[in-house]
This record gives C-alpha cells, sequence and structure tokens, in this order.
C-alpha cells in the first residue's frame, strides 16, 4: 500500500517535471523565431545579393544552384560566354541544405531559365539529416511544408537547438553588425562568384582546414530510406515545365585515396545512373571533378581561382550539349 | 559503451532492465542472474572484444584457483593467486613504466584493459577472503562471474567484495522489494554530475595543464585553479560514475557500496581518505596495509606501512611518477596527520581545517593530472608568483555556461561548484530527502537535461577508465 502511493506520487512528480522542463523549452525556442544570429548571417546576406542580381536580368539566364563549392568552383563569366547567357552563381553554403538551397532557386528561377546544378554530395542522401547551420538559420527563417522540411528534421531541429543558439538568438545580431570575413556579399563578384581567392591569398590557417578536413564517406551513409532524389527532381521538373532545363553535374571535391576503393568508389562511380534512374538529367562522373590539395582553398570543397577556371573548363564541356539539345527541343 | 550516452540510457540499459523486470515477475532469479552476466559481457564487449577474452580467461582461472584454495586451504593457492593477477595487472599497466630504459619499450603498444585494476583487486580481495574463511567457498561458476562483471561496477568500482555480494543474490533475491526509485534517482544525479558538471570543466582544466606540459609558466592563481577546477571535475566524473553504478545496483536489487561521502568536506586528511573512493581505501587498509602488519608493531613501523600504503596507491592510479609523488604526499600528511593526534589534543577549528584540508588535497591533485613529474614541478614552482590574471566576463560566462564549455570563466564556475560542494548533501541523502514526488521530478527534469546535453556533446569517457 505503502509503496503503490509511493510509486503514484513518483508518477505525480515525474509527470510534472516532463511538463515543466517541455514547456520551458519551447517558451525558449519560441523566442528564437525570427532571430538571427551573427554565424549564419553572412548566408543570408549573400542570397540577398545574389537573388537581386538574379531579378536585375530580364533575358533567359543560367542559374547555377549547388552550396559553396558552386561558390568557389564556378567561373560564371566563363559560362556566360560559353553558353551565350547572363549567369548568376547561387551557390552559397551547402550547410544549410536543400530545403533552402531549393527554395532560393525558385525564387531566382523564370521561365526559359537554365539551371545547372553542381550539387555536393550529401544533399543527394541527406533527406533526414540536419546540422548545425542548418538549425542556426531554421530560426532564422523558419518554414515547415513550405520548406520541404519533413517531420524528422523538424523534430531533430527542437531537440538538438543548443542552449548556446537561444542565449544568441535572445542577444540577437549586434547594433549596426555588418557582415565580414571571407564570406559573404562583399566578397562576391556580380555573378556572385567567390573573389580573392588566389593562391597568394591563402593564408597559412586556410591550408591548415584543407589538410585537416576529413574523408568524406558519403558511399557509406547513402542508403535508400534517406536518399533525397524526389525533392531535386520537383526543383528540375518545374524548371522543365517553365521551359528551361535542368542539368546536375558533379562538384569538385578534394581527391582522397579512400575513394577509390570500395563502397566509396561504388558510390562515385554509380552516382550518375542512380540519379538518372531517379529522373535526373546527370551527367560527368564524380571521379573526374576530384582534385589535389593544392587546388583547393580553405575547405574540401572550396577551389582556388586557378583550378576554377580548369573545372569550369570542364562542367562547360559537360553542360553544354544538354543546354544545346534543350535549345533545339 | 558508457553511462552517460544514447546508446546505454535508450537501448542497453531499458533492454537489459526490461528483461530482468520480465525474468522478476516470474521469480525466475538464475536466468535473471545469467542474462545479467551475459549483458555485462555485451556491455565489455562493445567496448572491445578482444579484451572480453582476457575477462573471459581471468574469471576461469581464478574460479579454477578458488576452487583449489577452498579445496586444500593451504596458502600457496593464495599466492599463486595473488601473484597471478598482480603479474597480468603489472604486465598491462606498469611494463612500459619499469622496462623504459630498454630502447624497444617506445614501440610497445600494451593497451590497458578497461576496468582491470579494479577487477583484479576483487579477485584479490576474493582469493584473501577465501583463505581467511570470511568466504565458505566459491559459490557457482555464475556467481563468481556475476561478482566480476556485473556491468554497473566493471569499469570503475565500487570495489566489491563477494562476502557481500553473494548474499545478496542468493535464493529470495526477487523476493526483496526492488528500491527502483532510489536508484533510479541516484543514477539521474550521477549522470547530472557527469554531464552537467564534470564534462563542462574539462576544457579550461585542460588548457592550464596543456599550457604547463608545453612550458608556460603559470601563475600562483592560476596553478591553484588548475589544482581546484580539476579535484571538482574529478570528483564530480568519479562520485558520479558512483551514484550511476550504485543506482543501477538498486534498480536490479543489488546494494552496492558508497565510494564517497562528501570528500571536500572533510576536516583532516585522514577524514578525507575516510570519504573519498571509500572502497579503495578499505581494499588498501585490509588487504595491504594489515596484511604489511598495520599498526601492530608500534607507531614507526605503523606510518612505514602508511607511507608504503600510500606510494603503492597512488602507483595503482597510473604508471608514473607523478602517481608516486601524489601517494607520497598524501602519505606524508597522514603520517603528520596521525601524528598530530597523538601528540596533541588541540584540534583546528572546523572552520580553519575543512580549507586548509580542502587547499592541500587540491594541491596535491595537480601531480595527479600533470602528464609527468617534471610539468608538476614545473607547475608547483608558479605557487611563488602571485599575479590574478583572470577577468570577470559576464557575457562569457554566460555563453560558457550555455555551452558547457567552461574555460576563461574557469574560475567563478569553480567558485560556484566549490559552494555547491560545501553545502549540498550527498547524494543518497538528497534523493531520500526529497520524497517520490520529488524524487519523480528530479528524474524528468534531469535526465531532460542530461539527454539534451549530451545530443550536442562530444563522447568524454569516465576520468576512472585510465586508471
Amino acid at each position: 500500500m505503502k509503496s503503490e502511493t509511493s510509486s503514484r506520487g513518483f508518477l505525480r512528480g515525474a509527470l510534472l517535471g516532463l511538463a515543466l522542463v517541455g514547456v520551458l523549452w519551447l517558451l525558449m525556442l519560441a523566442g528564437q523565431l525570427g532571430r538571427p544570429v551573427p554565424s549564419t548571417h553572412w548566408v543570408e546576406k549573400a542570397y540577398e545579393y545574389k537573388l537581386a542580381q538574379a531579378n536585375t536580368i530580364q533575358q533567359p539566364k543560367v542559374l547555377v544552384v549547388a552550396g559553396s563549392a558552386a561558390m568557389f568552383g564556378v567561373d560564371s563569366k566563363a559560362v556566360a560566354e560559353a553558353l551565350g547567357r547572363p549567369v548568376v552563381n547561387l551557390g552559397v553554403n551547402a550547410g544549410i541544405l536543400s530545403p533552402y538551397i531549393q527554395s532560393y532557386a525558385r525564387q531566382a528561377i523564370k521561365p526559359g531559365d537554365w539551371v545547372v546544378l553542381p550539387v555536393e554530395y550529401p544533399m543527394f542522401h541527406g533527406r533526414y539529416s540536419i546540422n548545425m547551420s542548418f538549425i542556426d538559420y531554421w530560426w532564422g527563417h523558419p518554414g515547415f511544408r513550405r520548406l520541404d522540411v519533413n517531420l524528422v528534421q523538424l523534430a531533430q531541429v527542437f531537440w538538438l537547438t543548443p542552449l548556446l543558439r537561444a542565449v544568441d538568438g535572445y542577444r540577437g545580431l549586434p547594433s549596426g553588425f555588418k557582415v565580414s570575413g571571407l564570406y559573404g556579399p562583399q566578397n562576391l563578384d556580380q555573378y556572385g562568384d567567390q573573389i580573392n581567392t588566389q593562391s597568394s591569398q591563402q593564408e597559412v590557417w586556410m591550408h591548415e582546414l584543407v589538410e585537416r578536413s576529413g574523408v568524406e564517406r558519403y558511399g557509406a551513409q547513402a542508403h535508400a530510406w534517406n536518399a533525397n532524389w524526389a525533392s531535386w527532381k520537383a526543383l528540375a521538373d518545374e524548371v522543365t515545365a517553365a521551359g528551361g532545363c535542368a542539368v546536375f553535374v558533379p562538384p569538385p571535391m578534394l581527391d582522397r585515396a579512400d575513394y577509390h576503393q570500395g563502397k566509396e568508389r561504388r558510390y562515385y562511380t554509380s552516382l550518375p545512373e542512380q540519379a538518372r534512374l531517379h529522373g535526373l538529367n546527370y551527367v560527368g562522373s564524380p571521379l573526374d571533378t576530384l582534385y589535389p590539395m593544392d587546388r583547393f582553398f580553405d575547405t574540401n570543397y572550396h577551389l582556388k581561382a586557378a583550378a576554377r577556371t580548369l573545372y569550369t573548363r570542364h562542367l562547360i564541356e559537360l553542360v553544354k550539349p544538354e543546354f544545346d539539345r534543350c535549345k533545339a527541343h | 559503451m558508457i553511462f552517460s550516452s544514447y546508446a546505454f540510457l535508450l537501448l542497453f540499459f531499458p533492454a537489459v532492465y526490461g528483461l530482468f523486470l520480465l525474468l522478476r515477475r516470474f521469480r525466475l532469479e538464475q536466468p535473471a542472474l545469467a542474462m545479467l552476466v551475459i549483458s555485462s559481457l555485451v556491455f565489455y564487449g562493445m567496448w572491445s572484444w578482444r579484451y572480453l577474452g582476457l575477462l573471459l580467461g581471468l574469471i576461469v582461472v581464478n574460479y579454477l584457483l578458488g576452487l583449489q584454495q577452498v579445496k586444500t586451504r593451504r596458502k600457496l593457492w593464495l599466492v599463486v593467486a595473488v601473484v597471478f593477477n598482480l603479474s597480468v595487472l603489472a604486465y598491462f599497466k606498469y611494463a612500459g613504466f619499469f622496462f623504459s630504459f630498454l630502447p624497444s619499450s617506445a614501440s610497445w603498444h600494451i593497451i590497458l584493459p578497461l576496468g582491470i585494476s579494479f577487477f583484479t583487486f576483487q579477485k584479490i580481495a576474493w582469493h584473501m577472503d577465501l583463505y581467511r574463511r570470511r568466504l565458505p567457498d566459491t559459490g557457482t561458476m555464475l556467481e563468481y562471474s556475476f561478482f566480476v562483471c556485473f556491468f554497473p561496477q566493471l569499469i570503475a568500482g565500487p570495489i566489491v567484495h563477494a562476502r557481500t555480494l553473494f548474499p545478496q543474490i542468493a535464493a529470495g533475491w526477487f523476493n526483496r522489494p526492488l528500491t527502483w526509485q532510489l536508484g533510479i534517482s541516484l543514477l539521474t544525479v550521477g549522470l547530472m554530475k557527469k554531464v552537467l558538471l564534470a564534462d563542462p570543466l574539462a576544457p579550461g582544466v585542460a588548457a592550464l595543464f596543456d599550457h604547463a606540459q608545453a612550458g608556460g609558466a603559470l601563475p600562483g592563481p592560476s596553478v591553484l585553479l588548475a589544482g581546484l577546477s580539476y579535484g571538482l571535475q574529478l570528483y564530480f566524473d568519479f562520485s558520479g560514475y558512483a551514484d550511476m553504478a550504485i543506482g543501477l545496483g538498486l534498480m536490479f536489487g543489488i546494494k552496492l557500496p558508497a565510494n564517497f561521502r562528501s570528500p571536500y568536506k572533510s576536516a583532516s586528511i585522514i577524514e578525507f581518505w575516510r570519504r573519498w573512493h571509500i572502497t579503495l581505501s578499505h581494499f588498501l587498509r585490509d588487504y595491504l596495509y594489515i596484511t604489511l602488519g598495520g599498526n601492530r608493531r608500534g607507531r614507526l613501523m605503523a606510518n612505514n606501512n602508511l607511507m608504503i600504503t600510500m606510494l603503492l596507491g597512488g602507483l595503482w592510479h597510473g604508471a608514473g611518477w607523478q602517481f608516486i609523488l601524489w601517494g607520497g604526499l598524501h602519505g606524508l600528511l597522514l603520517v603528520i596527520n596521525h601524528y598530530w593526534r597523538h601528540l596533541s589534543r588541540w584540534r583546528l577549528p572546523q572552520v580553519v581545517a575543512v580549507p586548509l584540508t580542502l587547499l592541500v588535497v587540491m594541491l596535491a591533485w595537480i601531480p595527479f593530472r600533470a602528464d609527468s613529474l617534471t610539468t608538476s614541478l614545473h607547475m608547483f614552482k608558479g605557487l611563488a608568483d602571485w599575479r590574478w590574471t583572470w577577468a570577470f566576463e559576464p557575457l562569457v560566462l554566460l555563453r560558457e555556461v550555455a555551452s558547457m564549455h567552461i574555460d576563461k570563466s574557469l574560475p567563478w564556475v569553480c567558485v560556484a561548484l566549490l559552494a555547491m560542494v560545501l553545502t549540498l548533501p550527498g547524494s543518497r541523502r538528497l534523493c531520500l530527502t526529497l520524497g517520490a514526488f520529488g524524487r519523480g521530478l528530479l528524474v524528468t527534469v534531469g535526465l531532460f537535461m542530461v539527454l539534451k546535453a549530451l545530443a550536442g556533446a562530444p563522447d568524454r569517457a569516465f576520468l576512472y577508465f585510465n586508471f
């Protein structure tokens, strides 16, 4: 009898405790909605700049849609000359994941536009994944169905938001805050390409970041259950329906010995075929755009200016026949 | 697998406990015991399947030696068992240290099997108890395996004695009420100590000791802070582990011995050793100090034995001169303390004795944490320079607390934690005084905070896994 009373008391306390912390946490999170933090504010500003550039172009254009690998890796001027259309590079940051990248792309795409998509690999297999950049960005720019964020991702955002994000969110952007440093509109040219990435501008810490960058395990992480082909297919279909064309190409990435054996090799070898099976027009081979370390600026995805020229030449070779075919239709 | 991980808290433990409750419902004591042994082996095997073989081999060899002991009652088998166990421990823990003069020793990569220091002592105690007839027999192989590898205490204690454990798993184990509420409350308090208090101190502690290790000068206040912050980290980490082990034990109806009783509230070094790592102190007292002669041959020999015990206790923590220095310092302080008690009836007032003991204990943690004797001595030299180099920045403090990464705010956080340690009751008393409703509240609020903190934090193993 005594034990039963004690158990009931314990249960009552446990339920009250759960309700208490749950409500407190949700209240704390509610205060984060619409509050950006300095760490990801550059992403918002970069998109603001790039979308403004895109909106000034009235004729059919070429849009480059991906993460920062495209921002550092594509020479939009050369692409424009080769394809005979104005180009805007919408690549900013793969960390904010496909929901935002696709959403910003939709804001820029106009009927008849051609879209080049050198999408970073994890975005093809991260249907239920999130990361800290995404969490930070989500609270500043919340959305659910409109953004193609699923319930699993949303639940993770709610659970994984660090207390520090809440503190920073409540503090907000410091008065007079201006985006500075390597990333942001201050380092973008008129096409949206990253500038100041010559070898001579690479500082020691940047080189160390490249050296220390991890060996990616995209092959091991790619499964049927977390595939994200459908969302990219939906975007490509919208482009096609509006009279344009969408071509997927492999992004530039730092080469590692591990990518040439076992599961990882199989992943890169079969990715174009997989993409095509899921309805994407994917051209080129990922193994052809793996480059040595001396071509990278500050991460395993960010090319230096000289290497950008090489990658862009390859990219043009891949996409030009596709867009010529598109024009013929 | 460690207790403070999602894998343990959300998968392993619920699965094992669910199975245990099911078997308990049908009063299947022996199958439950077997299930706990298998679960414990899986728990150990998750760290290293190779060393699981070693653990199993040691269980079998020790059990056979124990059977011989019971059969013959000869000292020979005790000597064989003790030498065998100490040799295994010595190989894994001290081979590199004692043979460091050999050029080839640099290429020896001997990995210390997790928990070997603890389960070796348990086995030695078991053999001694059999020899001294404190234990009537070996128990069954299953009971002995359970005694060695019951997962709550397998890795870092408390050091359990078979004479107290065997009666708890004898027939009728499932007739006793299960104190699961107290168990889960202690588990929660232990997790909170480890995840919310000990782990956040790690970056700041490491920064100070790494700076000294690299040859950098630390002024006196920073040296003191290094000792204090590490002392607090170690206490919350290790006593947190002990709380978890005891809590988990209670949930299975097993009462494990207390390992800590608010040690930083001690008013003397003697009292400190009655409150800190109690089961190790008891082991060293019962099986080393008394075996050496204890205090049976006069004060001088007693102090000599005490000194040897503390030096070996230091060496048990790790193969390095810094551990010997730590053990020696405590041995010396204990000898002085004992002489003082013998020579004078006058005692320092509590208000002076507690801070003085605390100061000495915290400073003695420096060699315990430092990577070498050289670093320890280099740090102690800094005590001559009393420059204050820390600044109070409320915003930095707020951000470091929120991110649970204490570095620049170390002094202020340590002062707050010290105040907590000196004023709050011990975990067990706290859980008992809360009442059922309070315990329920504590468990959900505490577990929420712990799981939330673990979601974004790197896995940090318990400090005593190194020893």
